[in-house]
């Protein structure tokens, strides 16, 4: 693959997708399906109009097929987002979001657009939040010590970004580091 | 604009501020302008003739109010004068407020007590009407316009600064104020008197808000010069009319008598536009452009006639008689075929109307225009309007509540091009009225795409539609000369199952219902076996018109009373009516009858508990086939025990004024379908009543018993009780189903955590009274084990009581079905013929959840001696066989029955073999049941030397008995297949031996008996195959040795 050397030692944004992709959201579907056993585990029933928790990958599969409406999480709303980055821009702490939220806001904005409200006002406040957040890494690398570093509700795509960085500055911290006699 | 509209022009005044006033009867109309004078109309006669005048004044007059017994004229010198009904003779100076504070407005309450009068000076004053000495003060400044609501004590003034106030008067403390809401006027009213016309319009404009007759609202020119809607209930802006096409100032307002129109007038381009919109499309109807350089600065409606008349500035009193469509204003009335219009789309917005006003539950009534003082108490409830009753409505105060009018359950009213006709659990029913067309477009959208999609065009304009489990049903309203239709369409292809029934000329179609069994997948090539369900009609001849499927008419059965709504289900309808009239202090007086569809029996008919002052928002039928409804309350109930007559009862199951997630939250729930314990409804933000387009994402809210006491899970326990006996109602002769037991299991489950936990609380008379609840005796167990780890003896004796009573007692099953049948339900249930055998076949793919069956592996299996000889061995010997292999081995030989003869024979020789397999050759049958007798006990001891020389030579008779050799080969491939069940390694033997095995049959055969030699049970490996017996030789030589022995001796 033709990833710089640092990216290659951490997992790719598709990846991450594909994992986040295991997480369940709401559907409504449009096709009745008894109780299907898959590999991950068994989903269903399928029974119109009630909604149904399936994982993210199969309501894609279905949507793309027109066969199901996907429910955004309650997360992915115009005023939660608001709300979200009033917070992360006020406060020092980074503010609780689903741990995948980056891959799911992204893989949803990308398949279910249709489903969505106001999927262009979304896409500029997920932008903002992750510039947001961004910012507040940045700052952290000021606290980065050899051994560890503390930065609750960092979402795992934020993870992803700063780790090859992270490992390699933190290394040189260590060479540095004498440890206390 | 209509062709009939005649447009009637006077200049009766001098240029300036002109005032207009109808009176209540509608016979005059009163103008004044600034020459002092006010001109009494009267519009019946010629107006051509100079109309009688009031010349008191001595200023010029700018504000006028008519009411039943006077008038009122106000002058810029600040004198009110008070005149006799319909006539110029002045009665009186009525108050003065000032020589320095012109009257700009003066109205009258609807008590016609009370008289405000606003004016340039600090106060607006209010007057009593009787005793004008009786004054009272509101402190506003500049007041421009004042208006009452039509039936509270509430006033809103519009000041010269722009703000709007509403105030209460009782208290006489403004309600809201909205600052800078509409625009406010610079040039000062002084300059007015400077008569420079283009600076003073703005002063001109009539600013009032206009009160929506219901009085749930008000209209108001805007600073955005567009027409904000502000609803009483919350003082905020509900909505907004505007239009491209009306730019400019509105200059003036009004709302017709009936609130099914509004009339505006814009000021642009230096002329004036009088519109006219309809209220609920928000669209306009026709519009005026007036001569230039004049404003309007008033505009009425006639409070009878279909007249809508305008002063300007000019000094001009226009009548635009007729401006709005005959078939706008009766929508039963035929419309008029070829009108010349000015306007192309005319023809379509006046059918939007027709389907609009008429669907709207609880707004316009149709008869709304054509009555129009009723409409005063239009789209009231509130018995409290009573006291704002003008005296010549007496009649109306005495059944003051406002019936109810039909409804079709999950219907909208028409929104601009679209409405809904029906929704229910299946899917909902479109219908889209384009612009410039002739006809409608119906779309059936189920919810499940699967389901054949129904769409085409729609001549006859249905207004009412529903969709049934078998077909969707479709009513139309009698049109020009064609009657009253309902057409039925079936889903199914074949369009000629499609029917439509016609009514007679003078009856009208008020509600339908289809009901029908549920369309099963897998039973859709023989659903007509099933019919296409039963159809109800209810018309206005006071009758319930029931008829199958096909067309065919059953029965009419009279309804007494009102109908309301219907929704059928499969067993029966479910019918809302009023029997009588409503009743004065406010209750809608709603009864229901559940009517067998079968046997027109009348299983349930009752009061509808649906409290006063309410109204019935929608009925339904659960998935489970009880009938719902849900009221104006927010409240959600179900039908118990309906099956038995007069068993059934109301269940409040949900109440949505207690939901969590409304906290906070100003929305309302539009149910639509009940199923298990969900209830699908959309969410109406603000104050709609109905869901708008495009149809949002459906919601479920999760079904929770409004219990007063904060215990989820004995609310939980009690609801699924309540499932359990609407399902065990549900049964005919049978004991239990498996959602049945199922339900139980899972309420037994509950029940004994309940336990523990009345049990750690130690309310042992708590822990008693539910473990009696618990439905198996297995959980019983379980509580009395729990009793005994508590260390409560004297609960484990109590619990073992009662379980040893109830393993006494006769099975709680059949009492309950020996019940059900002492209320004699002769008929059976009516179950889907179609879907009855359709299900019965085994597991689908990717239905089973099992775990995946172990994966044979003899491999990797410890070495055990196996005795891997043939299909046959396994049956022997099955006890001592400790692989998965002979599980699979076992089976062959039912399979084996259609194997050619010639080796059944051999294999029926060698063992006791299934005897089944003997029957098809007649030859062996003998030597095999001889042979099964002998060796039930002994198999493999002493008959091993016979059955080897038997075999051998029944393997020689065999060959001679000239049976093709392809034949047998065709066999023994067969039988290669069969082996699955032996080891892999063995097939690659046989693989490789099948070459030579055709050819070579004879020396394939001599190995047999030298293997008979080192072993009496080898022999059973087939001695007529050659192949099974390569197979079988590397693998068994020697492990046989040792595992068979043993049992054979």
């Amino acid at each position: 693959m033709s990833l710089p050397p640092v990216l290659r030692a951490s997992v790719t944004p598709p990846e991450l997708e594909l994992i986040a992709c295991q997480e369940l959201v709401e559907i409504i579907p449009l096709i009745p399906m008894e109780k299907t056993a898959f590999i991950a585990g068994a989903y269903g029933p399928l029974r119109p109009p009630h909604r149904a928790r399936i994982p993210i990958w199969m309501a894609l599969n279905l949507k793309q097929k027109k066969k199901c409406h996907i429910i955004a999480p309650d997360w992915l709303s115009v005023e939660y987002l608001e709300a979200k980055i009033k917070d992360e821009t006020t406060q020092t702490q980074f503010t609780e979001l689903p741990f995948h939220f980056a891959e799911i806001s992204r893989v949803l904005l990308d398949g279910a657009t249709d489903d969505l409200q106001n999927p262009d006002k979304l896409r500029t406040l997920l932008q903002d939040l992750r510039e947001a957040r961004q910012a507040k890494a940045r700052a952290g690398l000021q606290n980065l010590e050899h051994s560890s570093l503390r930065l609750s509700n960092l979402s795992a795509m934020e993870i992803n970004e700063i780790r090859p960085f992270f490992i390699q500055a933190m290394a040189v911290l260590k060479q540095l580091h004498v440890p206390p006699k | 604009m209509n062709s009939k509209a005649v447009l009637k022009s006077h200049q009766p005044h001098t240029e300036g501020l002109t005032s207009l006033a109808f009176s209540t009867d509608g016979l005059h109309a009163f103008t004044a302008g600034e020459d002092n004078i006010v001109r009494i109309w009267t519009l019946s006669e010629n107006t051509d003739v100079e109309p009688p005048m009031a010349t008191d004044a001595d200023d010029p007059i700018t504000a006028l109010c008519v009411y039943d017994d006077g008038w009122f004229s106000g002058t810029t010198a600040g004198t009110v004068r008070h005149y006799d009904k319909d006539s110029a003779k002045m009665n009186g100076h009525f108050t003065d407020v000032g020589p320095a504070n012109a009257v700009r407005c003066i109205a009258i309450d609807p008590r016609r007590k009370t008289v405000a009068v606003g004016s340039d000076g600090l106060n607006l004053r209010l007057v009593e009407l009787d005793d004008p000495k009786k004054t009272q003060e509101l402190n506003r400044n500049a007041i421009r316009k004042v208006t009452w609501h039509p039936t509270e004590p509430i006033l809103v003034t519009c000041g010269l600064n722009g703000d709007v106030v509403v105030w209460d008067v009782t208290t006489a403390n403004p309600l809201k104020i909205f600052s800078n809401f509409i625009p406010t006027v610079i040039n000062l009213p002084k300059r007015l008197a400077e008569k420079s016309p283009n600076s003073s319009f703005d002063f001109l404009y009539d600013c009032s808000a206009v009160w929506h007759p219901s009085g749930k609202q008000f209209y108001l020119a805007s600073r955005a010069r567009d027409i904000a809607c502000i609803s009483q209930s919350t003082w905020t802006r509900d909505s907004t009319i505007v239009d491209r096409d009306a730019p400019g100032h509105v200059t003036a307002l009004a709302v017709s008598p009936n609130g099914a129109f509004i009339a505006s007038a814009s000021f642009s381009d230096s002329s004036s536009t009088v519109y006219i919109w309809d209220r609920v499309t928000r669209k306009i109807i026709t519009q005026h452009t007036g001569t230039s350089k004049t404003v309007v600065t008033q505009l009425a409606f006639s409070p009878v006639a279909n007249v809508l008349a305008w002063t300007d500035s000019g000094g001009e009193f226009h009548r635009w008689i007729d401006p709005i469509q005959a078939d706008l204003v009766v929508p039963i009335s035929n419309p008029i075929e070829g009108l010349g219009t000015m306007f192309d789309d005319d023809d379509a917005e006046a059918d939007i109307v027709i389907g609009g006003d008429n669907d709207e539950p609880m707004d316009d009534v149709e008869d709304n225009v054509s009555e129009p003082e009723q409409d005063w108490l239009d789209d009231d409830n509130d018995a409290t309007a009573a006291g704002f009753t003008r005296s010549d409505f007496v009649k109306e105060m005495v059944s003051i509540t406002q019936a109810q009018p039909p409804f079709q359950p999950g219907a909208t009213p028409m929104q601009e091009t679209k409405q809904l006709l029906s929704t229910n659990r299946l899917g909902y029913i479109e219908v889209t009225a384009p612009p410039d067309s002739e006809h409608h477009l119906v779309d059936v959208r189920f919810f499940d795409l699967s389901r054949a999609k129904v769409s085409f065009k729609d001549e006859f304009k249905f207004h009412l539609g529903v969709l049934g489990e078998r077909g969707a049903l479709f009513a139309c309203r009698p049109q020009d000369s064609r009657p009253a239709l309902v057409q039925y369409r079936p889903y199914v292809k074949d369009s000629t199952t499609q029917w439509t029934y016609t009514l007679p000329r003078d009856c009208t179609v008020l509600g339908i219902a289809a009901g029908g069994l549920p369309l099963t997948s897998s039973a859709k090539d023989v659903a007509d076996l099933d019919g296409f369900g039963n159809i109800v009609i209810a018309t206005t001849q006071g009758d319930l018109t029931f008829m199958s499927g096909t067309g065919r008419e059953r029965r009419i059965i009279a309804l007494g009373g009102d109908f309301v709504s219907m929704v059928a289900g499969h067993e029966w309808v479910f019918v809302v009516h009023r029997a009588g009239s409503t009743t004065i202090d406010g209750s809608q007086n709603l009864s229901y009858t559940l009517i067998n569809l079968d046997d027109f029996s009348v299983r349930q008919r009752d009061f509808l508990p649906i409290p006063k002052g309410h109204t019935l928002k929608w009925i339904g039928i659960t998935e489970e086939g009880a009938p719902a409804m849900y009221d104006s309350t927010g409240r959600l109930h179900v039908l118990t025990k309906y099956r038995t007559p007069h068993h059934a009862s109301w269940a409040r199951i949900l109440d949505t004024n207690l939901l969590e997630r409304k906290i906070g939250k100003d929305e309302s729930y539009w149910p639509f379908a009940i199923s298990g314990s969900q209830c699908l409804c959309f969410i109406l933000k603000g104050m709609r009543t109905y869901p708008t387009f495009p149809i949002p994402p459906h919601y479920e809210l999760p079904i929770e018993m409004p219990f007063r006491t904060d215990n989820k899970p004995e609310e939980k326990i009690e609801r699924d009780v309540l499932m359990l006996e609407i399902l065990r109602d549900g049964l005919d002769d049978q004991l239990t189903n498996e959602e049945i037991s199922r339900t139980e299991q899972r309420v037994d489950k509950d029940l004994v955590l309940l336990v523990q936990s009345a049990i750690q609380k130690s309310n042992i008379a708590r822990a008693v009274e539910l473990a009696k609840l618990i439905h198996n005796s297995r959980a019983l167990d379980s509580v009395i084990k729990m009793a005994e780890f508590y260390h409560l003896a004297g609960l484990k004796e109590k619990l073992q009581t009662l379980k040893d009573i109830r393993e006494q007692s006769e099975d709680r099953l059949v009492v309950a079905r020996d019940k059900r049948k002492e209320w004699m339900r002769p008929d059976p249930l009516p179950r889907s013929l179609g879907a009855m055998d359709f299900k019965a076949s085994g597991v689908r793919p990717f239905q089973d959840f099992g775990p995946p069956p172990t994966v044979s592996r003899p491999g990797l299996a410890p070495a055990v001696p196996v005795k891997e000889t043939t299909r046959f061995t396994a049956s022997t010997t099955v006890d001592i066989r400790p692989t998965p292999v002979e599980s699979v081995a076992g089976s062959p030989p039912e399979n084996k029955r259609k194997r050619d003869e010639v080796e059944e024979v051999s294999s029926s020789f060698d063992f006791a073999a299934p005897p089944l397999k003997q029957k098809i050759n007649p030859f062996a049958r003998k030597v095999g049941q001889e042979n099964n007798r002998s060796n039930l006990f002994a198999r493999k001891s002493d008959s091993t030397a016979l059955q080897k020389s038997e075999s051998f030579f029944d393997k020689v008779d065999a060959a001679e008995d000239s049976v093709p050799k392809t034949k047998r080969l065709g066999a023994s491939k067969s039988k290669e297949k069969e082996k699955k069940d032996g080891p892999r390694q063995m097939t690659l033997f046989g693989m490789m031996s099948s070459a030579p095995r055709s050819d070579k049959r004879v020396p394939a055969v001599q190995p047999t008996p030298d293997i008979t030699m080192a072993d009496a049970s080898q022999v059973e490996t087939q001695p007529d195959l050659p192949e099974e017996w390569e197979e079988t030789q590397p693998v068994d030589g020697t492990s046989l040795l040792d595992e068979t022995q043993p049992v054979a001796e």
